[in-house]
């Protein structure tokens, strides 16, 4: 009955929009607004890909005893995230000998029951570094499809029942794409374009795809060097549209996500594992610390605007966390920075245990971090300084930024995958 | 106000509900394989996905009877194609157990144990009989040490492992040898190599893999700024084994025997032909077979490459410093009743990190399972 009611618009399911068309309408009646952000934590680091959930209540201290609502056993390794839409969450996993399996699941954020679970092969390259896995993107959703890709460069897209929609081997397409120390990057979806970043020292490129039918929009070539930050979804308020940011160790490109044409570019030394965050008109970019650039106030400008730089506050892997006016960013050390998003400042520093592969997520007032070792250390910012205030063992390593969504925290191990919350 | 709104929409869905029969007819004979050869057609760049996409909804209602059928849709599949193809038969056997339906776990053994279908498929079809039947590897497993999937055939030969780890001494060297001569995998072959070692009984890891040990090699010619890797030196010109040549920097270097003694027969071309930064070195061997033979070259190495086999290039990949492992590299190429040339150009580039100063390869020909084969 569930398949029934989900609200897909698919041209790939003709016949069915109709009724399609009337649940959805009777699905917006009946659910309170809250529900409809039931839409969740729909791709890395959250739907506006800033790491930030404010409006969760998810617990700040939790162990076998309290505050686990479920737990469910995973297939295979991945450092790539959770994903939540609505009441489902969606995982990833890659496993066998050679990492040649892919797995897609999907789980009831409610009970952790399993609801479904796809297989494929890989068509790409699947040899990675020994500390990641094929299954290192998040996945991306949007209106009713998942779009799961993997360091393979298989991108598949199903919808929330499981149903196969395309598949494509984008390194079964151009074979000199991939990179044996793993890739990571995560697919963005912005405007009906999922775009992904293949950059390595092969066939380098991004892409944009049709999330309706998986046919290529636009391809643009890019430097043929290793890169594993994932695009970013820039508004620009003065055209009132969503850009995509792509960020390479040469600099920052942002392009129209239907087409790929660049609306400008900005040359820096970027790192290439944390990844930009954007919001509106602006891009922190982790080059120079971190880089704050606004763009143009009109599309015609094609020069952003430098509106600071902060050494202080360059992170390692992980990626910032843009939360309340406020930038949080980890480093090599462990030591948790916070700065002010608008002017650059640093307001505080504080000195973490452990290692950071997973990105730090906000709730509100409280940044999460889960450590390489598994220990989960809440940190709440006072305004002056920053506070730890809560802790939660997960006892394995850990390597995926956590979701925040449907009242809980979703973390996955290479094993496990938990929901933490105060409510079942 | 809720109540009847929710009393609404239930009475909404219900009507528009699709119809259980319709939505559930499964396919016929015609249009079955008409969907079957849609998804066959899919091809790069999204090619033929409106119409794959169409087919998969209707193989999707398959009967879960008839999985058999749908496995075998697998058969001649490429690897896009047997991927919508997987995720069919897994959607059909999901909903089945879902809805309290047995599998046809009878097919499905048998479509296992034909050999003729497609590896993809009869793997799909076991972990299916698994799923339900967890006596179901002990029971095929140990008819798949010689298995044409590798798949299957590393579960069983990890079956005879498990036995050989608690068995006694015998007992254990006799699984242990069972499973070297069956494992294609280089964790299997190396946990057999080393445990039958420990039973006093020596057997060559490179040997069983099928390294080549024997190399001339020469070297090293100009790849400053990365520009060797495009250029034709005269070792991809002619294969003269005495004649010195010009290389980098106004030197004269000429081809020179060498034998690996490494563990894994890499050739650590710092040793053989000295430390060099944006550099190009050549390893040429030759290998006789008795009959010709389609085989794979398996390479692994931290320098971008080249591979001519014969005089014919069947591979280039411009990567420098991405890890080396075995078999990263696999190209299949046609030998020659006879010798053949194999010609390796490894290319060294410019980087300054410690790390980026390994200039290495190892390699191997092998069949299509991963077989060493051993030049006569």
């Amino acid at each position: 009955m569930m398949s029934r009611c989900w609200p897909v618009f698919d041209a790939t399911r003709p016949g069915r929009s109709a009724v399609g068309c009337v649940v959805a309408f009777c699905c917006m009646l009946v659910v309170p607004p809250g529900g409809l952000r039931a839409e969740g934590w729909t791709q890395f680091r959250g739907s506006g890909s800033d790491g930030a959930a404010p409006d969760q209540a998810v617990p700040v201290e939790w162990n076998d005893q309290q505050n686990i609502s479920w737990t469910a056993e995973l297939p295979g390794r991945g450092p790539s995230s959770p994903i939540v839409v609505g009441h489902r969450v969606v995982v990833t996993a890659s496993s066998g000998a050679h990492q040649r399996r892919l797995h897609v699941l999907c789980f009831d954020a409610r009970t952790g029951s399993r609801l479904w679970h796809r297989h494929f092969w890989a068509t790409g390259r699947t040899l990675c570094h020994s500390d990641s896995a094929v299954a290192a993107p998040t996945p991306a959703s949007s209106q009713g499809r998942i779009f799961a890709f993997f360091s393979s460069n298989d991108l598949a897209c199903l919808d929330m029942d499981g149903n196969l929609l395309w598949y494509r081997g984008v390194a079964h397409d151009y074979v000199q794409a991939g990179n044996d120390v793993g890739m990571a990057s995560s697919p963005l979806v912005v405007n009906d374009a999922v775009i992904v970043q293949v950059e390595n020292q092969g066939d380098s490129f991004a892409l944009g795809v049709d999330a309706a039918t998986g046919k290529n929009l636009w391809r643009m070539a890019r430097e043929r060097r290793a890169n594993w930050a994932s695009p970013a979804r820039l508004f620009d308020k003065a055209s009132q549209r969503n850009l995509a940011v792509l960020q390479s160790p040469d600099g920052v490109t942002v392009v129209e996500p239907q087409n790929g044409q660049i609306v400008w570019q900005y040359a820096a030394d970027c790192q290439s594992i944390p990844s930009p965050t954007a919001g509106e008109d602006i891009v922190y970019v982790p080059a120079e610390g971190i880089t704050a650039l606004r763009t143009g106030n009109s599309p015609e400008t094609a020069t952003p605007e430098i509106l600071w730089s902060e050494n202080r506050l360059g992170p390692s892997g992980a990626s910032p966390v843009i939360d309340n006016g406020r930038i949080y960013t980890v480093n090599r050390s462990g030591v948790l920075s916070c700065g002010d998003a608008r002017t650059g400042a640093m307001l505080w520093r504080l000195r973490l245990k452990g290692r950071f592969w997973a990105s730090p997520v906000g709730v509100g007032k409280r940044i999460y971090l889960v450590n390489t070792d598994g220990l989960a250390q809440v940190v709440e910012d006072t305004g002056a300084d920053g506070k730890l205030i809560g802790t939660g063992n997960f006892g394995e390593t850990i390597q995926a930024t956590p979701a925040v969504a449907d009242g809980g925290l979703f973390v996955r191990s290479d094993a496990r995958l938990w929901k933490v919350a105060s409510q079942p | 106000m809720p109540f009847r709104l929710v009393l609404v929409v239930v009475v909404v869905c219900f009507l528009l509900r699709p119809d259980e029969a319709a939505a559930e007819a499964p396919p016929d004979a015609d249009a079955f394989s008409r969907a079957v050869a849609a998804i066959h057609a899919v091809g790069p760049e999204g090619r033929g996905h409106g119409e794959a996409a169409r087919a998969w909804q209707i193989l999707a209602q398959t009967h879960a009877d008839e999985l058999t059928r749908l496995l075998a849709g697998m058969d001649g599949a490429g690897p896009l194609a047997r991927n919508w193809l997987r995720a069919a038969v897994d959607s059909v056997a999901e909903k089945a157990l879902a809805r309290g339906k047995s599998l046809p776990q009878e097919s499905l053994e048998q479509f296992v144990q034909q050999r003729d279908h497609s590896p993809h498929a009869r793997r799909t079809a076991y972990e299916w009989l698994l799923h339900v039947d967890s006596g179901t590897g002990d029971r095929l497993l140990p008819t798949m040490l010689d298995d044409p999937s590798l798949e299957l055939r590393r579960d069983a030969v990890e079956r005879l492992l498990r036995f050989a780890r608690q068995a006694d001494d015998q007992s254990a060297m006799d699984a242990y040898e069972q499973a070297l001569d069956a494992a294609r995998d280089t964790d299997q072959i190396k946990e057999c190599v080393e445990a039958l070692s420990e039973h006093g009984v020596e057997v060559s890891l490179v040997w069983q893999l099928g390294y080549i040990v024997h190399w001339d090699v020469i070297g090293p010619f100009d790849n400053t700024g990365g520009v060797g890797f495009d250029k034709p030196f005269l070792p991809e010109q002619r294969t003269s084994q005495t004649a010195e040549l010009a290389g980098k920097s106004g030197t004269t270097v000429a081809w020179r025997s060498i034998r690996t003694d490494s563990d894994d027969a890499t050739v650590d071309l710092n040793e053989m032909i000295g430390k060099h930064s944006g550099a190009v070195a050549y390893a040429q061997t030759r290998f006789r077979v008795d009959e010709p033979m389609d085989a794979y070259v398996r390479w692994g190495t931290a320098n971008a490459t080249k591979l001519w086999v014969n005089g014919v290039l069947a591979a280039a990949h411009p990567i420098y410093h991405a890890g080396m492992f075995a078999d990263q590299y696999e190209s299949r190429v046609a030998l020659n009743e006879g010798d053949n040339a194999i010609l390796l150009k490894i290319c060294q580039n410019e980087q300054t990190e410690a790390w980026a100063q390994r200039w290495l390869f190892q390699l191997r020909v092998t069949d299509a399972l991963k077989g060493a084969i051993h030049s006569k």
